[in-house]
């Protein structure tokens, strides 16, 4: 009897899990066959999830026996045992015990393969945090390697992500290029020939990779490694999750750039650096065509501003033909409705305006007095309104796309780096760079006519190159010509002399506001040549016109406010938009613009907005530099606040991307 | 690669107070507590007169026990242990030590720079573990089984003594796990050396490179992911450079093109060095005397930093620095650490000097010359200081002369470090430089190793056993396992206990104890406010936890202290187990085994009342 009963519970138990098998099999039913075969099963629901949601091991990455069996070991309790090894690892970083982290690293990545964070974290960790732990440069390199290594690792387990890909290159590019060892890390980079054997197993490193000397270039390599990334993104649709497009998209252009810098430095001036200033360029343009999203759901392509701001400025003179003088009669109006006060505050230079009142005031008539399209075609007679409204409306789409374009420029310092590449890849700006690195060199080996001859065949091709592209000017703010322009003084000094007062790149130099104390007395000494400094200094005249954002920095404020042009406070610059969200890209520093675009502005352009600065600006210093010296209220609209703008605006994108 | 464990007692300055002191007040304690517990509970049963006159029984029949155990009847026990054992198929451990080794590769980093460390660890510890569990297990379900299926009937109708019991299956459990633990350390021996054992080819024979001077330079072919350089001299013999812990020789063989070339094993990979530590003081930067140098930021403070370009030094002081030790002269070895305040030099390492002295100020020779030195970081850097030097004397001239015989004085001398660079920091702690004394076979060192995992297993197998003879298995078993877990954990368990007992202790986890963390936890307070529960009730939790912190300090002073048995490191980082940490570490088990067998045959015999 109790033999039966036992059997019979046994019966039940087979049976019961029999049907329990049932709802399992429907739901967790792998999926069998190719997609594109006939034949093919999606399987269960579960199945179907995962391969919905592209999380099916299979299609991440590599399936390693090594992780599985490790997953399967820690018996569900995967979290606990990551934490534990999380919590490992910083203590051997913080006891300096590299194997001992190196071996948690590898346990924990084989832990949680899927999991990004780790393999970026921890490959930071080893190639930032843990090189420099290192005296050594060797062992630092060593390190800087084995986090490379450790990514590559990554990647195996997740071919399809991005980001890993991206920071392959960033590793490869950034670390061995701009850390203080750089000039180590691409030696011994270059000739690491089992690290070119790993490496040439992803990219094409013998082929693309081969720099100047025709061994394999870290800067060059790092571009392989973005478009590897840059690939998954634009032919098979991985979504990019943590950066935004233009950022993302800039390293590629931006590694062939720093690429071209590199090899200058390492004495490679000759067609050499002139093809990778070309290959930089063409990298641009091809980025610049790059549709980008906004954050505001426009489309852009940065290489289009200037064409969409020709675009704003045709519609808005056909909208002023069409009702002439109707923009003119509401400003007038507008002008008339504001109070003493500020009609006062409208008519005075902005740099003038000491008064924060008054600059508010003069600030708020601006806003009052700004004339839209819209207004203007409100006045049209009735029957060309429609056209008018629609001439307005497209005018301003105009003006908001250029606007759009110009704040994801200055995120990556598209103009610089494009005026750049089209200065530097100049038979003569190679020669004037090589005169100067033949200079650097003579004077290290003391042979001190030779070099003071070298320099002076560089001014003569710099100044000769300045000539040609003005806008250069803005562009070599940053550079480290000056650099070398102190060492030749040096070197004058050693022969009892001084910078001539007819020194050719005097206005590169004032415009930096560096003139020495030495210089300044010379000219003071140079009765004659005093005058002359201070045309050189607003020299840029045809540009002053044009370009009213070349105006001295605040050190030559005195020297220069002579000669500056008129303020013209009939120029009305826009309001920032109101729309423009706090959170989105503005740029954090102005740079200045190298395009003739200032007639477009005024109407086209933000404005100054003194009680309203994005947070996001540069800080208390620099704004200084830039808002007190205006000589109109017109600094803030976009290409025109060019003090000392052009070197914060060249370093911050790197920065910020480092 | 950082080696903390070198505070080992010298090993009389252990044994006699812990033989006069420690023992006599422990079993003493013990002998006390097990009477009164056993009164108690037994007054509690029969009432204090007959209570007592039970407990004195139970003594006296168990003296009797003792003093009549047998060694062939405890051994037949043993055997049958071992046996059972045997049956219950303690062998699957042997196969998964076999099975993860197989699979070693697939979890060890094969690019490690310290491969010989990465292996020995990983072979130790895993033996180490697998034997606990293996202990764990047999010791503590064999006794509750055999009386729950009253198969203890078998044998305790025979002429066996309970304590015979209770010994045999210690030992019998714990002779199964040795032999098992034997086979382990053999496997794992050939593992690693077979696992570090690699040869290279030549792949650039020895040129001088363009530009540079010296002597010609070559290189090997990677393998086992590294590669050597190496220089040879005009013999056509030399050796390697140092890379993953090892050199290896090499010799030419013929001339001209046609010459090849032979590498050696690898050497120095598997070590077993003797380092001689002495005391470290400093100077500051002024040249006084300083009790630490220069704390440069480092969360982690184990070292000390001292500045370059000034007086700063640090200074180490040996005793027992004699020619018969260093017949040629000092082997010193120097882990030191780099700190820049500036980039420098990237190309050249911070550069730092020693020098040797006398303690001695009255002596006629006050020191050596100043001996320069890069300093090579996370890297054993060995150096070798001959025993003829210059030495300079008091008036300051130089004369060749011999550290020991003007140096030493009463075998004591003083190793001065400093930092030659201006602006750079060399950092140190007490075990960073050292001398070295003749090395030990690596293989005797490993078998050490291997006896330290055993003297492990031979606890767990004890207090197994102990915990068996009153509780049931699976209680057992957990009460077995929180033995271990407080073993391995008493630092940090003191840690805790410290918040309430000494909270003002820098050692202490703040957080107060277990109620008052579970307030904390429950009201997400931080740890510098106290709980918002009023003052009278805080004192009465607090004193709660107060007396329960008392406990769990007893019990972590009470149980062994596995870590301290743990000598893998000390194989791992090529140290040799010196005899005074075994002679610590054998008494202390021996101690341990004596006092918890008692303990168990106590528990065992009462059982026996209570059954009765």
């Amino acid at each position: 009897m109790t033999q039966n009963a036992a059997f019979r519970r046994k019966v039940v138990y087979l049976g019961l899990i029999a049907l329990l098998l049932i709802p399992l099999y429907v739901v967790g039913h792998p999926a069998v066959g190719d997609p594109r075969d006939t034949g093919y099963s999606a399987g269960g629901r579960l199945a179907q999830l995962r391969a919905q949601h592209d999380l099916s091991p299979a299609e991440i990455g590599d399936i390693d026996p090594t992780s599985e069996s490790m997953k399967l070991a820690t018996l569900g309790m995967r979290g606990v045992a990551a934490t534990i090894l999380w919590s490992k690892a910083n203590d051997f970083k913080k006891k300096e015990n590299w194997e001992g982290l190196i071996a948690v690293v590898i346990q924990m990545s084989k832990l949680q393969p899927n999991f990004i964070s780790v393999w970026e974290f921890q490959s930071h960790n080893l190639t930032y945090n843990i090189s420099v732990e290192q005296d050594d440069y060797r062992f630092r390199y060593a390190w800087v390697k084995r986090g490379i290594e450790f990514l590559i690792q990554g990647t195996h387990y997740n071919r399809r992500e991005p980001r890993l890909f991206h920071l392959v290159g960033w590793y490869t590019g950034q670390k061995m290029g701009r850390a203080d060892e750089s000039k180590q890390f691409r030696r011994m980079f270059r000739d690491d020939k089992d690290f070119h054997k790993l490496q040439a197993e992803y990219v094409d490193i013998d082929g693309e990779g081969r720099g100047a000397d025709g061994q394999p270039d870290s800067w060059l390599v790092s571009r392989l490694w973005y478009n590897r990334a840059y690939d998954l993104v634009d032919t098979q649709g991985r979504m990019l999750r943590g950066k935004t497009p233009h950022i993302f998209f800039i390293d590629g252009p931006k590694a062939l750039t720093n690429y071209a810098l590199a090899i200058e430095d390492e004495g490679f001036l000759d067609e050499r650096a002139e093809y990778a200033w070309r290959r930089a360029d063409e990298e641009l343009t091809r980025y610049g065509d790059r549709q980008v999203p906004t954050s505001t759901g426009l489309i852009i392509r940065l290489n289009d501003e200037e064409s969409q701001l020709a675009d704003s400025q045709r519609y808005a003179a056909e909208l002023d033909a069409l009702v002439p003088g109707a923009r003119e009669a509401i400003e007038q109006e507008k002008i008339d409705q504001l109070t003493p006060f500020e009609r006062d505050a409208i008519k005075m230079p902005g740099d003038q305006i000491t008064d924060p009142n008054v600059y508010s005031a003069r600030y708020n008539a601006f806003t009052k007095t700004k004339v839209t399209h819209k207004e203007v075609a409100g006045r049209a007679p009735a029957d060309v309104r429609a056209r008018a409204y629609r001439l307005a409306q497209q005018a301003e789409d105009a003006a908001t796309f250029a606007d759009w374009i110009d704040r994801y420029r200055q995120n990556v310092n598209f103009e610089y780096w494009r005026t750049r590449c089209k200065v530097e890849q100049l038979r003569d700006t190679v020669t004037a760079r090589r005169h100067i690195y033949n200079a650097n060199q003579l004077r290290e080996k003391v042979e001190l006519d030779a070099a003071r001859a070298e320099y002076e065949k560089a001014w003569d091709l710099w100044a000769k190159v300045i000539d040609e592209y003005p806008v250069l000017l803005d562009a070599l703010t940053d550079d480290d010509l000056y650099e070398h322009v102190d060492k030749y003084q040096k070197l004058l000094a050693q022969f009892d002399e001084r910078l001539p007062a007819d020194f050719k790149l005097r206005p590169l130099l004032e415009r930096r506001g560096r003139m020495t104390a030495a210089v300044a007395t010379e000219e003071a000494s140079n009765t004659d040549a005093a005058a002359k400094p201070t045309a050189d200094a607003s020299k840029p005249e045809p540009k002053s016109e044009s370009k009213p954002a070349d105006e001295p920095t605040p050190e030559e404020k005195p020297a220069s406010a002579e000669s500056k042009p008129e303020a013209k406070p009939e120029a009305k610059p826009e309001p920032k938009p109101e729309s423009k969200p706090a959170d989105e890209p503005t740029p954090e520093k102005k740079p200045a613009s190298e395009e003739p675009k200032p007639e477009s502005k005024p109407e086209t352009t933000p404005e100054p907005k003194p009680e309203s600065k994005p947070a996001d600006e540069p800080t208390s210093e620099k704004k200084a530099e830039n808002v007190e010296p205006k000589a109109d209220p017109k600094p803030q609209a976009k290409p025109v606040s060019d003090e000392g703008a052009k070197k914060d605006d060249s370093k911050p994108t790197d920065e910020n991307a480092d | 690669m950082t080696f903390e464990h070198y505070d080992i007692p010298d090993f009389f300055e252990w044994f006699v107070p812990a033989l006069l002191v420690w023992f006599p007040l422990a079993v003493a304690a013990l002998c006390f507590g097990g009477w009164l517990l056993g009164f108690l509970i037994s007054a509690a049963r029969r009432g204090p007169v007959e209570g007592f006159y039970a407990v004195a029984k139970v003594i006296a029949s168990g003296v009797n026990d003792l003093r009549a155990t047998s060694l062939r009847r405890t051994m037949a026990i043993a055997l049958l242990a071992v046996q059972e054992s045997i049956r219950r198929k303690v062998l699957v451990v042997f196969a998964i030590f076999v099975v993860a080794l197989l699979l070693a590769g697939w979890y060890l980093d094969v690019q490690s720079d310290s491969p010989a460390k990465l292996y020995l660890s990983f072979v130790l510890t895993a033996s180490n573990y697998l034997v606990l569990v293996l202990a764990l297990m047999l010791s503590t379900f064999s006794l509750p089984t055999d009386i729950k299926n009253k198969t203890i009937y078998t044998i305790v109708t025979k002429p066996v003594r309970l304590f015979e019991i209770v010994l045999g299956r210690i030992v019998g459990f714990s002779l199964i796990g040795t032999f098992i633990l034997a086979g382990m350390c053999v496997i794992s021996y050939v593992f690693v050396v077979r696992g570090l054992s690699h040869t290279h080819e030549v792949e650039t024979t020895p040129t001088v490179m363009a530009g540079e001077t010296g002597p010609p330079q070559g290189e090997t072919t990677q393998d086992a992911h590294h590669r050597h350089t190496f220089i040879l001299n005009e013999d056509g013999e030399g050796e390697t450079n140092v890379v993953a812990g090892h050199k290896h020789y090499i010799r030419r063989i013929g001339e001209g093109p046609d010459a090849t070339f032979e590498i050696g094993p690898p050497v120095d990979s598997l070590q077993a060095r003797n380092p001689i530590y002495g005391t470290l003081t400093f100077k500051d930067r002024a040249g006084t005397d300083a009790e630490a140098g220069i704390n440069v930021g480092h969360e982690w403070m184990y070292r000390s930093y001292i500045e370059g370009g000034t007086l700063a030094e640090a200074i180490w002081e040996y005793d027992n620095v004699t020619a018969d030790r260093f017949p040629d002269g000092l082997d010193l070895e120097l882990n030191l650490r780099a700190f820049r305040t500036h980039k420098g030099n990237i190309e050249r390492g911070v550069r730092g000097s020693f020098y040797l002295e006398n303690p001695d100020p009255t002596a006629n020779f006050r020191r050596t010359e100043d001996i320069p030195f890069i300093v090579k970081e996370f890297a054993m850097d060995r150096r070798f200081v001959p025993r003829k030097l210059r030495l300079e004397d008091k008036d300051h001239n130089f004369h060749d002369g011999d550290i020991f015989e003007q140096l030493c004085t009463n075998g004591r001398l003083r190793l001065h470090v400093k930092c030659m660079d201006p602006g750079q920091y060399l950092g140190m702690a007490r075990p960073d430089v050292y001398l070295l004394d003749s090395s030990t076979p690596f293989y005797l060192n490993f078998i050490k190793g291997y006896v330290g995992i055993w003297l492990q297993l031979v606890l767990v197998t004890t207090f197994g056993v102990m915990f068996s003879t009153f509780l049931s298995a699976p209680v057992a078993m957990m009460s077995t396992l929180a033995s271990i877990v407080i073993g391995y954990f008493g630092e940090f368990i003191a840690g805790v206990t410290l918040s309430t007992i000494n909270p003002e202790s820098l050692e202490a986890n703040q957080g107060g104890g277990p109620i008052e963390a579970l307030i904390r936890t429950a009201g997400q307070l931080n740890l510098q406010i106290d709980p918002e529960i009023g003052s009278i009730p805080l004192k009465i939790v607090r004193a709660f936890d107060f007396a329960f912190m008392q406990l769990m300090s007893l019990v972590t002073v009470i149980l062994p202290d596995y870590v301290s048995f743990s000598t893998a490191e000390y194989v791992a980082n090529g140290f040799n187990i010196g005899p005074e940490l075994m002679g610590i570490l054998l008494l202390k088990t021996a101690a341990y085994v004596g006092i918890v067998s008692l303990v168990a045959f106590f528990f065992f015999k009462t059982r026996e009342i209570a059954s009765s």
